[in-house]
């Protein structure tokens, strides 16, 4: 029986990261700040971290954050889930981030960040997904907080190309769906802009894109990348590294619809939620993508693991009172049900669309240009 | 009933489970819950997902499924249980009501404070239950399969009364409305109809 491993900093956890089984350090740190162990170790710059590891009692929480400087008035609190690697991306958005958090609430908020592993949202697709209850503990990294300039991810496609999408301040508005990303296209000729006649994303070290190819060459492999720049001068650093598990639909790049259509359904569950649509006939389609708007006909119990992982869910058929809406409702997943078949044919994969689940509307902001042929099978 | 066809129905209704709660539904010794998939994804009409370590039915599986239903029928008395639909999506409206009830108070989510308010939401569901037994009798006289349902819809009652709120809408959990929509989807699956309108 091992001692549970006290606070580490960044230069303890690249010595844990070295000296460690791998398989005991990722379950000791959880996978978040394993990556950024990784990507400290390439060279690549990470911000000032510190890592409550998974299973620390809770009485001792205090004694452990007694350790990280007085002199940060701000931070960030996020989860580093222990599961397997397989998994790990599929807990996408599941878990507790907290941003701007005072240091005197940093105890209050590393507990409520723990505690999200128990939400209903987790368990239900820790059911789904066969993993135990309880089978999931958070790591805890915290961060100096100072709201970035802007911040965004990297999906690597290949070694040489990937897709940049990304949003002024915090990255988390990112993965809630508030915001709509803007996005360029990477290959080995430099970027495809989405938004035409902007310039791509640049850092104090150059456009954002070819840091991301960089990193990927100092990484050895296709890599999905976190980044923010900072406020003050725009530095570049890495907040998260997974290795490529699975590579994105690839999508033309896109031109806003000349008008923005709107589909009403049933409120289904409150909540609004804005993203990029999958839409499936079967709940086994391969294109799924976790974070992502659900658009199907209907739903049965073997839909529910896709609803654990969705952003929002529109369906066909069924008004409040459906299967789907209870789900949901549960999920706390914004949720349109019965816009009717005409307008579900017209939300294809890619497209991207603002959920209203109090309003019952489902608003198609801008459509894939390729009409969703191709990365409805990507 | 064959084995093969319990194991692809029930693959059928939940999508994908675990070899443990195939046993436990099917009441098959494992050796033989073993020998049944393995044969089964030996012709591709399951696969076996290694990450999450379950059995999940396929395209082909569910041709193969509904080949067999059409063929040989999905319950011991296809009448019986045809004849018990109706009374289903009826009570299938009102518990969904009931549902809604416990998820939403006022327009907003129901934040279980008000003791008085959820013993009557817990009130409804009771009486939800109590018509809904001897149609379920019923069923599990049409075909014992759904006899199951009965005893963990009891079940969830039993958990909900003694203070587990997550008892009646919960999702992963073998809550009342997931032990409810499963029997739903074992109802259409195994007469073959379509979803009804608002379901």
């Amino acid at each position: 029986m091992t001692a549970v491993p006290g606070l580490m900093d960044a230069a303890a956890l690249a010595s844990a990261a070295a000296t460690m089984p791998a398989g005991r350090f990722v379950a000791s740190v959880g996978g978040k700040a394993a990556g950024l162990a990784e990507l400290a170790a390439r060279g690549l710059p990470v911000p000032a971290t510190w890592v409550v590891p998974a299973g620390c009692p809770a009485s001792a929480l205090g004694e452990l954050i007694a350790g990280v400087p007085d002199s940060v008035r701000h931070w960030a609190v996020r989860s580093s889930a222990t599961v397997e690697d397989g998994s790990a991306h599929s807990f996408a958005g599941l878990f507790r981030t907290e941003l701007n958090v005072p240091r005197a609430d940093l105890i209050a908020a590393t507990e409520r960040v723990r505690a999200s592993a128990g939400s209903p949202r987790v368990a239900a697709y820790c059911a789904a997904a066969g993993i135990a209850p309880g089978g999931i503990e958070v790591a805890v990294v915290l961060q100096p907080y100072c709201r970035p300039a802007a911040a965004g991810v990297w999906v690597g496609r290949s070694l040489h190309s990937g897709r940049l999408e990304w949003v002024p301040g915090d990255g988390d508005a990112l993965v809630s769906g508030k915001v709509r990303p803007s996005a360029e296209e990477w290959g080995n000729a430099g970027p495809a802009r989405e938004d035409a006649g902007r310039p791509p994303l640049r850092g104090s070290g150059g456009d954002v894109g070819r840091c991301c190819q960089a990193a990927q060459r100092a990484l050895g492999q296709p890599a999905d990348l976190e980044f923010l720049l900072a406020d003050r001068d725009l530095t570049l650093l890495w907040t998260q590294y997974r290795p490529v598990t699975a590579t994105p639909p690839r999508e033309t790049p896109g031109r806003p619809s000349p008008s923005r259509s709107l589909i009403r359904g049933v409120p289904g569950s409150p909540g609004k939620a804005r993203g990029r649509a999958i839409a499936l006939d079967r709940s086994d389609d391969q294109a799924w993508r976790p974070g992502s708007v659900l658009v199907t006909r209907h739903t049965a119990p073997e839909w529910v693991p896709l609803m654990a992982q969705a952003r929002a869910l529109v369906t066909a058929e069924g008004g409040s009172l459906c299967h789907a809406a209870i789900i949901a409702r549960e999920l706390r997943l914004p949720c349109v049900t019965g816009v009717g078949a005409a307008a579900l044919a017209s939300i294809v994969t890619g497209t991207q669309v603002l959920v209203d689940g109090d309003a019952g509307a489902v608003t198609v902001l801008s459509q894939p240009p390729d009409g969703g042929t191709q990365s409805r099978h990507g | 009933m064959t084995g093969e066809f319990s194991v692809l129905h029930l693959l059928a209704v939940k999508g994908s489970a675990t070899s443990a709660s195939i046993e436990q539904a099917t009441g098959e010794e494992a050796a033989v819950v073993d020998g049944i998939v393995r044969r089964l994804a030996a012709d591709g009409h399951v696969r076996l997902d290694a990450v999450r370590a379950r059995w999940l039915i396929t395209a082909a599986g569910r041709e193969r499924h509904a080949g067999l239903r059409d063929a040989f029928g999905a319950a011991a008395d296809p009448d019986g249980l045809q004849s018990r639909h109706a009374g289903f999506v009826s009570l299938n409206k009102e518990l969904k009501q009931v549902c809604r009830e416990w998820q939403i108070r006022d327009g907003l989510p129901n934040d279980h404070a008000d003791p008085v308010y959820d013993r009557d939401v817990i009130g409804q569901l009771r009486a939800v239950h109590a018509a809904a037994g001897p149609l379920l009798a019923g069923m599990a006289d049409a075909e014992p399969r759904f006899a199951g349902y009965r005893e963990r819809l009891n079940a969830a009652v039993e958990r909900l009364a003694a203070g587990d709120a997550r008892a009646l809408t919960g999702v992963g959990n073998d809550s009342y409305h997931e032990v409810w929509m499963e029997l739903h989807q074992d109802i259409l699956l195994s007469l073959n109809l379509e979803r009804e309108a608002g379901s």
